[in-house]
């Protein structure tokens, strides 16, 4: 495969930038945690 | 005593659900087989050679971001006109174009990593490019307002607005590579003319691709918008204290 740096590159850069993210999300869902009660959340 | 942990895992976290772990589940097998298929299983093209590679991402961040944008304009519409003025829509709203524009950058990326082998340049002022590049930095801009401030409504109006302006140059961007004359190639699959000139393997990765960077954006939209109604919780709870202080100091 030619350029392979570059193919490999932007799967790389697309799952970091989504995996950040995500994580970066799930890391703010659990610190406001407590701002609702489980009973208020709509989707539990 | 809960702890935040640096990764966290998506089993235990507070947005989410049996279905929306299920869901997560099946993004990520078919991201794992995306990668396969666009990296092992297909063959190079007979013209890009492997750089065709870099289709089976660059393509369905595109279609994504352009979902995200009018999935935040729908929402925004079903705010502004809906009889409750309900701020799940505008939440949605906001999740989806914080999605889009990172799949927007993530569009530019990738497709500046392809102009760089085909073209010999990371960057050429191009009309799809260009336009491109203005979709991206417009819905950066309506991501700002979304932190202007204000009650939880002017927000969902102010940014609601925008939104609706906003999703008008999809049609510019989509339809520059015909407007005008472009470096960037026509579409492959969906052709004025309905011909479809892809290989079975390569259109199916790309199918494919569309199908699960779609999910995935569902998935996205599903926890950022349960994240964003924390955050309104927080807010609300903010200010309903401030009010009970300025209520006692008034007593």
């Amino acid at each position: 495969m030619d350029h392979v740096s570059f193919i490999v590159g932007g799967y790389v850069v697309t799952f970091i930038a989504v995996g950040a993210y995500v994580l970066r999300m799930f890391r703010q869902a659990r610190k406001i945690n407590g701002a609702m009660a489980e009973s208020d959340k709509p989707w539990r | 005593m809960n702890s935040i942990h640096p990764f966290p895992s998506p089993v235990d976290t507070p947005t989410g659900t049996r279905a929306s772990r299920g869901l997560g589940i099946v993004v990520f097998l078919g991201m794992v087989f995306l990668t396969l298929l666009g990296l092992f299983f297909t063959d190079e093209d007979v013209v890009q050679g492997s750089t065709v590679r870099l289709m089976y991402i660059h393509v369905p961040t595109a279609w994504v971001a352009y979902l995200a944008f009018i999935v935040t304009a729908v929402t925004s519409a079903m705010y502004m006109w809906g009889k409750q003025h309900s701020l799940t829509f505008d939440r949605i709203a906001g999740a989806s174009a914080e999605v889009g524009v990172i799949f927007m950058g993530l569009c530019l990326v990738t497709g500046s990593l392809w102009g760089r082998i085909t073209w010999g340049t990371y960057w050429q002022w191009d009309p799809r490019l260009t336009t491109t590049a203005f979709l991206f930095v417009t819905y950066v801009g309506y991501l700002a307002v979304r932190d202007l401030g204000g009650s939880h409504h002017q927000r969902a109006k102010r940014s609601g607005v925008v939104a609706l302006l906003a999703v008008l140059e999809i049609p510019l961007v989509h339809f520059s590579v015909v407007l005008w004359r472009s470096l960037h190639q026509e579409a492959s699959v969906l052709q004025p003319n309905g011909d479809v000139t892809m290989d079975g393997l390569m259109l199916f990765s790309l199918l494919f691709g569309v199908a699960v960077f779609t999910l995935l954006f569902s998935w996205m939209v599903l926890h950022r918008q349960r994240v964003l109604a924390l955050a309104d919780a927080i807010e609300d709870g903010g200010l309903e204290t401030a009010l009970q202080e300025r209520r006692n100091e008034a007593n």
